[in-house]
């Protein structure tokens, strides 16, 4: 113990750990009424150093041609010792990781931790929630099956809807004329190197975003407001221990239920391993049913349910469009939002409607975009799509005249 | 906080908690660990060869490849079998005392059959594969009855893997476990007693 | 002594009445635990697919353990000559003559199993009928024009295909099926819906080998995470006493 002790002093004097233990954990100020959606913070987190350390092994055994790289994920799967486990660690993890970013995004909307003055870590998050989702169609392209490879060249072609530049855009993007080996290469070195660099280096950014304002709660009670005569808020207790023990219980909680998908569903019945993916990528052949992967299906309805043209504009590039602007609209929920209260349970009931439309129409954009086109899916995307917007562009009217209920001085549990 | 802290408790569920918590960090590492062993391809391209021999001359040295070393197989003249013991006095471990061949080729010819010689050719110093030179070394050396050098630092061996004095080399070549199927074919990988069977 | 346990073992498989993990509406349930169908299953492709077929991300040697084969047993009856234990299976046709001979290269079966499913394989085997207008007289009613030839014929027996009046095979929700003609097959109806279930329920190990290890390891898994949750259950509410 002396010992240990003496570590510690000897690092202190070279390097302020214990100001920084003091500052981010044991005098953190934490409001004291954050609920279990509070969670899903530390949870991302988590998956995330998932994802790059099963990665760095995957990566070790990988190999990136057109003419290998399917072989060699059965080789990772059969003949390298716990091969299996590493990789279903990364698949599970990818939709693992989506899950719980839907959550804590819906947390975020929920509690208005978006409001003044957390503007800045919410566009940091949504920054690193758009490069995730890259990072994820990418890393979608490597196990160069059908469905990987077909979902590649849907969505680069996407580029070539772009008026004027878009054909050479897309060739571009692929440095071939479809997707090859070439677009394999180069999908690789960004999923393995560069995006990883900039996602570690977002949440760096966002997380001391955080710190610096401190978190919401769900009742978006200023907790500064009243301190005692440290200066130390009244509602709140410090991070640690008491988030660090109820962060360690959801750990242990979220493990549970990703061991029984890793061990036990693997395929996720068809969701995170697709069927058509256990056939090598055939650029001859597209297979019947093709689909985007459950956490790109709301955005892949919405790019399909766009099926006219208008102004001018032909019905791919609208398509792609509104696909976009579903994903650029939520970083301006900051400035959409204009009501006094943060929290839902003290907005009105056009938020409180609002709000559901936006995550019944979501829901229903991700069944929609699972299921094969017809007639019937297209109407209902269609109004899926409406509710979806309807939700943010009318955001500065009903969140402004509708009445709010006050808002308590103080937070309670 | 009316209530007094049950300090105790606290430490239990702390220590126990932690305790845990490294266990379980370990068990996480294991298959990461585990999965630099060598893999199963890599264990089937290191299963036992089976070598044809007949067609070896006397004097002549073939190499093939088992667990991707290179494997060595030389068919020694008469000469050379009768040279062998001259050379004792030059050489580290004439009599292979050091551990570097399985029993049945513990003998001065080191081989199971005198006339044939089974080397791993990986040079005992530091990893290189030395060249055969059968009839004089690169220096002209007058004293040279046949064997190998190490190009990397030039360590010699004589034709039965002994390694010479006053080089790099600490010990003799080593002799991988191998048997005779019958008078043509050598399996590499399982020897006389069927050990070395990986 | 071994060899013939073996030999005893696989030669039951045509007297094996029961057909196990099929369920009332003809769907099929692989079951792993049932080594005796994973080793007839294996005795199938070598004798019928194995030809044309291969399983080329499986190696032999993984397969004689996992099916608690010995070793040197399986070397000495079920090795080709060619292959050594550690080798993948390969087919000794080449695509490039599957293509000349049948006009389609015969897909690798590793993963087959995944791809469709181990009860797609299952009713396949039993859906050949005779179509004179096919360049091998048989089709499928579970894939159109195939390219296979009914290799298990012998064994099943001529079968016709039988519409409703108006209808004809491979429109959605078809009132088409098979019926036995005239030939009869070597082996009984219950006998032959065996051979196809063990060979689905190979199928259906090849695609997915680590699924002993995997579910034997992840319940510890789950116990250990399980203990953990509840340390860590206590622990948070010890600190949690103090807010109130």
């Amino acid at each position: 113990m002396v010992f240990f002790s003496r570590v510690i002093n000897w690092l202190d004097e070279r390097f302020p750990i214990k100001a920084f233990y003091k500052k981010q954990f044991s005098e953190y100020y934490v409001p004291k009424n954050l609920n279990a959606m509070y969670v899903f913070g530390v949870l991302a987190m988590l998956l995330l150093f998932n994802q790059l350390i099963t990665g760095i092994w995957l990566a070790m055994s990988y190999t990136p041609t057109a003419a290998n790289a399917f072989a060699s994920i059965q080789y990772i799967m059969r003949d390298v010792p716990y091969g299996w486990l590493i990789r279903y660690m990364h698949t599970t993890g990818a939709s693992a990781l989506f899950i719980v970013l839907y959550i804590h995004l819906l947390r975020g909307l929920m509690y208005g931790s978006y409001q003044r003055p957390r503007e800045l870590v919410w566009l940091l998050g949504m920054t690193l929630y758009f490069i995730i989702m890259i990072e994820a169609f990418m890393g979608y392209l490597l196990p160069w099956g059908q469905m990987s490879y077909w979902g590649a060249q849907v969505i680069t072609s996407l580029f070539g809807s772009i008026p004027v530049i878009g054909k050479g855009l897309e060739q571009w993007v692929r440095g071939d004329y479809l997707v090859s080996g070439v677009t394999l290469g180069r999908f690789y070195a960004l999923h393995i190197i560069a995006f990883p660099i900039l996602m570690v280096f977002l949440v760096y950014l966002h997380l001391s975003t955080l710190r610096h304002v401190g978190s919401n709660n769900p009742q978006g009670v200023d907790i500064k407001k009243h301190v005692n005569k440290k200066g130390v808020p009244l509602d709140s207790i410090p991070f640690s221990p008491y988030f660090i023990t109820k962060d360690i219980l959801a750990i242990a909680v979220f493990l549970f239920l990703f061991c029984v998908v890793i061990f036990f569903f693997p395929d996720g019945f068809g969701f995170i391993l697709e069927k058509s993916n256990f056939e090598p990528a055939n650029p001859l052949i597209t297979p019947e049913h093709i689909e985007a992967a459950w956490y790109f299906s709301p955005f892949y309805a919405m790019l399909r349910a766009i099926t006219f043209s208008l102004f001018g504009l032909d019905a791919k590039f609208l398509g792609m469009v509104v696909m976009m602007s579903s994903v650029l609209i939520v970083f301006f929920v900051p400035w959409l939002d204009k009501s006094p209260v943060r929290s839902i349970r003290y907005k009105g009931y056009l938020s409180k409607c609002f709000l559901g439309l936006f995550v019944v129409s979501f829901l229903v954009l991700a069944v929609m975009g699972s299921l094969p086109v017809s007639k019937a899916t297209t109407w209902i995307s269609q109004f899926a799509t409406l509710g979806y917007f309807s939700y943010f562009l009318l955001m500065p009217w009903y969140s402004r005249f509708e009445t709010t209920k006050p808002v308590p001085e103080r937070v309670s549990l | 906080m009316e209530e007094k802290i049950n300090k105790s408790r606290r430490r239990f569920l702390v220590g126990s908690t932690t305790a845990l918590g490294v266990v379980g960090g370990v068990g996480v590492a294991v298959p990461f660990l585990c999965s630099w062993q060598p893999s199963d391809a890599a264990r089937a391209s290191g299963a036992p060869v089976q070598v044809d021999v007949s067609k070896l001359e006397e004097g002549q040295q073939m190499t093939i490849a088992w667990q991707g070393k290179p494997v060595w197989i030389v068919r020694r003249t008469a000469q050379t079998i009768n040279d062998l013991p001259k050379l004792n006095e030059q050489l580290v471990d004439p009599l292979s005392s050091v551990d570097q061949q399985p029993a049945y080729a513990d003998n001065l010819y080191r081989s199971i059959k005198p006339e044939y010689l089974v080397l791993v050719g990986i040079c005992t110093h530091l990893g290189c594969s030395p060249t055969y030179q059968p009839t004089s070394a690169s220096d002209g050396d007058a004293q040279w009855y046949g064997g190998y050098v190490c190009p990397c630092h030039g360590s010699r061996f004589d034709l039965a893997g002994r390694v010479y004095k006053h080089y790099p080399a600490p010990t003799n070549l080593v002799v991988p476990p191998y048997h005779f199927k019958n008078n043509r074919v050598i399996v590499i990988g399982i020897g006389q007693n069927a050990e070395g069977d990986a | 002594m071994n060899r013939a346990i073996f030999i005893a073992l696989l030669s039951c498989f045509f007297s094996l009445s029961a057909v196990a993990a099929v369920s009332d509406q003809g769907i099929m349930t692989p079951d792993f635990n049932d080594r005796a169908s994973l080793q007839r299953g294996l005795k199938i492709y070598s004798n019928y697919c194995s030809g044309c077929h291969q399983l080329s991300y499986m190696r032999y040697k993984e397969i004689s353990i996992d099916l608690g084969i010995p070793n040197a047993l399986f070397e000495e009856n079920l090795l080709p000559k060619y292959a050594r234990i550690g080798d993948q299976i390969t087919a000794a046709m080449t695509p490039a003559d599957a293509k000349r001979w049948f006009g389609a290269k015969a897909p690798d079966l590793t993963l087959e199993a995944k791809r469709r499913s181990p009860n797609w394989i299952y009713h396949y085997l039993q859906s050949f009928y005779q179509d004179k207008s096919r360049p091998l007289g048989v089709n499928n009613l579970l894939l159109k024009n195939v390219a296979m030839p009914n290799v298990l014929e012998h064994l099943q027996g001529q079968r016709l295909l039988q519409c409703k009046q108006g209808e004809t095979a491979f429109k959605a929700g078809h009132g088409c099926r098979t019926v036995a003609g005239e030939i009869k097959g070597r082996i009984s109806e219950q006998d032959f819906k065996q051979i196809a279930y063990d060979t689905a329920n190979f199928l259906a190990y090849t695609a997915d080998p680590s699924r002993f290890e995997r579910e034997s390891l992840g319940l510890k898994v789950l116990l250990f995470v399980a203990l953990f949750s509840v340390f860590a259950y206590l622990l948070k509410k010890e600190f949690w006493r103090d807010v109130r």
